[in-house]
């Protein structure tokens, strides 16, 4: 898996940043052959097949375009195996025409295939400062988890409550540690930075408490995504890594088909399912906001002048 | 830029479209490509004219299958530097 923090230095270990403007364009360039050569590496194919024979249906994640939440990089699950829908704020509205075009064709495609599909909605927030939450929610985290709430009802209103073939599930992501934040059909919450592996035989029990009425192989497809969080969330408590980043996005990117690009302070991600596409380039997104006094403009923090 | 956190010679709009086959599939993400990054450098140089004039663009189709990119530079004249 890509590490981001390394490949935001260019070959001889200038951080990106502070190139010139034609020479970070080469770098995006040469960043996106360097993922997709090592995505279509034999061992990263391998990993792929290996991952989906074992685990068939598919996973979606809905969320916030900030680089921070990551969610196969925060699984240890491999790249190409989960399918993102971001958009500024993570937010999301199914009637949205073209959202629920993709979003339909997707599923009838997968349930086409003898598949289900799992969707992770998430909300992120940060449990050391709430100014490191989102701020595309004016930081206002029970504001971003009901938001998550009602694109659940949407999903269930459009793919129905049986869960039988679509199971939409609430996640919140805290990302001081990293930490996934399960929100149970019962409203039981179960933060995966209080578990450690050593509770990894206790796990099929406390999901089939938190979702009784989710399918038994739905169940166990989650299972490797909660190991992974638990083990990525020891890692980054014995990393002691910088929480305090100040925002230093340089690019503005509109559309899907950014996985390569996801990654801290480098961009500033606008997904295409809005009617209104128009507002989050003129609205301000959520993780420029924390260096910007106006209200204006994800621009304001770009341009030179208030 | 405003507060020197970047340098202030320019930032980029990178407009990017996926396509899982090729033919029709890939033709439309063309296209789409072309009308979102003219639709947003359209956003900004009206909204924010000055800051347009530092305006990068680029934009690309994404292909699923093997994750590779294939970037050009935007035909729209009156925002491409």
């Amino acid at each position: 898996m890509t590490d981001s923090t390394l490949s935001q230095r260019s070959g001889n270990g200038i951080v990106i940043h502070g190139m010139p403007i034609n020479q970070r364009i080469d770098w995006l360039f040469q960043h996106a052959r360097r993922h997709s050569d090592e995505f279509q590496s034999s061992e990263s194919w391998l990993a792929r097949s290996r991952y989906l024979a074992e685990h068939p249906n598919s996973i979606t994640t809905f969320k916030c375009m900030d680089g921070r939440v990551n969610i196969p990089v925060v699984t240890n699950t491999p790249p190409g195996i989960i399918l993102p829908f971001r958009n500024l704020g993570g937010r999301f509205h199914l009637g949205w025409p073209h959202l629920g075009e993709v979003i339909a064709a997707h599923v009838l495609t997968v349930a086409g295939q003898g598949r289900r599909s799992l969707a992770l909605i998430t909300y992120h927030y940060s449990k050391g400062d709430p100014r490191r939450g989102c701020a595309g929610f004016n930081y206002d985290t029970d504001a971003a988890r009901t938001h998550t709430f009602e694109i659940q009802r949407q999903m269930e209103a459009v793919f129905s409550t049986g869960h039988s073939t679509v199971y939409p599930l609430v996640c919140g992501f805290e990302t001081d540690e990293d930490a996934l934040v399960l929100h149970g059909s019962g409203g039981e919450v179960l933060d995966l930075s209080t578990l450690s592996s050593t509770n990894h035989d206790t796990l099929p029990a406390l999901l089939a408490r938190l979702y009784p009425d989710m399918p038994d192989q739905m169940r166990q497809e989650m299972l490797p995504l909660v190991r992974g969080n638990i083990s990525h969330i020891a890692e980054i408590k014995q990393s002691n890594r910088e929480l305090n980043v100040e925002h230093r996005e340089w690019m503005i990117c509109i559309g899907r088909g950014f996985d390569w690009l996801h990654m801290p302070n480098q961009a500033l991600i606008i997904g295409p399912y809005s009617p209104r596409l128009a507002d989050p380039i003129r609205k301000p997104p959520a993780s420029s906001r924390p260096t910007c006094e106006s209200d204006v403009s994800p621009m304001t923090d770009f341009c030179c002048s208030p | 830029m405003r507060v020197g956190r970047i340098p202030d010679d320019g930032f980029l709009l990178l407009a990017l479209t996926p396509f899982r086959d090729i033919g029709v599939d890939r033709a439309r993400a063309e296209l789409k490509r072309g009308f979102l990054s003219r639709f947003a450098a359209d956003v900004i140089g009206s909204e924010f004219p000055k800051l347009a004039e530092k305006m990068h663009v680029r934009t690309g189709i994404f292909a699923w299958h093997s994750r590779v990119v294939e970037m050009m530079i935007d035909p729209h004249p009156t925002h491409t530097s």
